[in-house]
């Protein structure tokens, strides 16, 4: 009954940022940045004194969340945004302290469990080598191939999808250009690679 | 390398597969050499087009980085006139916001918002009775139960994320999901959606729409809108005829 009095706005709004974030509006990321960055710092600094290392966590921190909102693990907020960012930002400082080896039984401290969200994508594909020299290939890789490919491994769009937005005849069509696009990189990977050694 | 192991390396990776397939594409990885590389080469792709996409994030809040003020270093340079004038204006607040909320208690409960409150009450879910014992929901019916559990903003989104086929089985998930907006205060969606479930002849809560509706219009303002949906409603026997008949005379 007292819903629509308590709690109207602040639900409105940051439901309307995750699917902003999930239609691929990229200006949502500046208004969840803007809108957490005090309490994460508040929090933060406790744990770390280095003003330089806190903005580049909080960053990666906002571009984890984003990337669980994009890929579906945040799919409706059982908390506020920045509770969540809180929680991914705790558990991406906790690594860095750990690499830094500043503390040891940082596992106990978590007591801040938001599930697989805390888990994050960015993690997962750090900079590993291979990571890197593919990025270069894609760079070299050229149209209509650069765009089809981001489409299809990062906006995880349905062929049909794509063969509308490149305007392609059918989804059959996007299969074998998809593979060919395939062949191509892995040959201009190969060269940067043999460039690189 | 063929390419007939494509669609399953990429249904591997979009996790579409069943878990016989995937203890098929695990097994295939373990054994097969070839077949491990093309799977890592996806993998790494899908990964470089992240990266790709988080470099440009990067950039984007990195440029923010500087303009964001710090907070929590406290003010240095406050004087002492401005901290006197912040606590002769707070004061002043203060004393301006107990008048006013005194001034709007002896107001008669006749503005809208009021009439809102007391006139609103969400419709129960009759299309979907959700039992306990129930264990897996699918889509809609998780919807249906965040709506009875009064979770608005989950079951906006589910109803929303429902597809074109679900809607023509069940065309009052419009109805329901125009509650759901009117309850997150989202209320010109809400105007839309239940005026959108109205336009289908075949509306089975047509008179419940219309008194939804109606009561958007109210919280939003919209005096004459609100007036006309009533008055229908007034005009005709049925569901809450009583009560748009006394909201247009409180009004």
């Amino acid at each position: 009954m007292f819903t629509f009095v308590s709690m109207p706005t602040l639900i409105d709004k940051e439901v309307l940022l995750l699917s902003r974030i999930r239609n691929g509006d990229d200006s949502a990321i500046d208004e969840i940045y803007r809108t957490s960055k005090i309490q994460f710092l508040t929090f933060a600094r406790k744990l770390l004194n280095d003003e330089n290392s806190l903005e580049d966590i909080y960053q990666d921190t906002v571009i984890a969340f984003y990337e669980n909102v994009r890929t579906g693990k945040i799919t409706a907020l059982k908390s506020s945004i920045t509770t969540y960012i809180i929680g991914i930002g705790k558990h991406i400082l906790y690594r860095h302290l750990k690499k830094a080896k500043t503390m040891s039984n940082l596992d106990e401290i978590d007591e801040f469990d938001l599930g697989a969200v805390t888990n994050t994508y960015i993690e997962q594909i750090a900079d590993k080598e291979t990571t890197i020299i593919l990025q270069q290939a894609i760079e070299k890789l050229g149209e209509p191939c650069a765009s089809l490919l981001r489409l299809f491994y990062y906006e995880e769009k349905e062929n049909t999808e794509i063969a509308t937005l490149l305007g392609y005849a059918n989804a059959d069509v996007i299969k074998s250009q998809k593979y060919r696009c395939m062949q191509t990189l892995k040959a201009i990977m190969k060269k940067v690679d043999k460039n690189d050694r | 390398m063929t390419d007939k192991y494509q669609d399953l390396i990429d249904d591997y990776l979009r996790d579409r597969l069943s878990e016989e397939q995937r203890r098929e594409v695990e097994r295939l990885a373990e054994a097969d050499e070839d077949f491990r590389a093309e799977l890592d080469f996806h993998r790494q792709t899908k990964s470089a087009f992240a990266k790709q996409k988080h470099d440009q994030l990067k950039k984007r809040l990195q440029s923010l980085s500087s303009e964001t003020p710090k907070p929590l270093i406290a003010e240095h340079s406050t004087n002492r006139f401005g901290r006197l004038f912040w606590l002769v204006a707070a004061t002043v607040l203060l004393i301006c916001s107990i008048g006013f909320y005194m001034w709007s208690m002896r107001q008669s409960a006749k503005n809208p918002a009021d009439l809102y409150m007391a006139y609103f009450e969400p419709y129960p879910n009759v299309v979907l009775p959700i039992t306990r014992d129930e264990v897996q929901l699918d889509d809609r019916a998780l919807a249906y139960s965040y709506y009875e559990q009064a979770d608005y903003a989950k079951a906006y989104e589910l109803f929303g994320s429902l597809s074109e086929d679900v809607h023509a089985d069940d065309p009052e998930v419009l109805f329901y999901k125009g509650i759901s907006a009117l309850q997150l205060d989202l209320n010109g969606e809400a105007t839309r959606l239940l005026n959108t479930y109205q336009s289908d002849g075949t509306a089975k809560l047509g008179r419940q729409a219309k008194w939804y509706e109606a009561l958007a219009h109210l919280k939003q303002g919209d005096k004459k809108e609100a007036q006309k949906l009533l008055q229908s409603l007034a005009d005709h026997q049925g569901y809450k005829q009583q009560e748009a008949t006394s909201l247009l005379k409180e009004y």
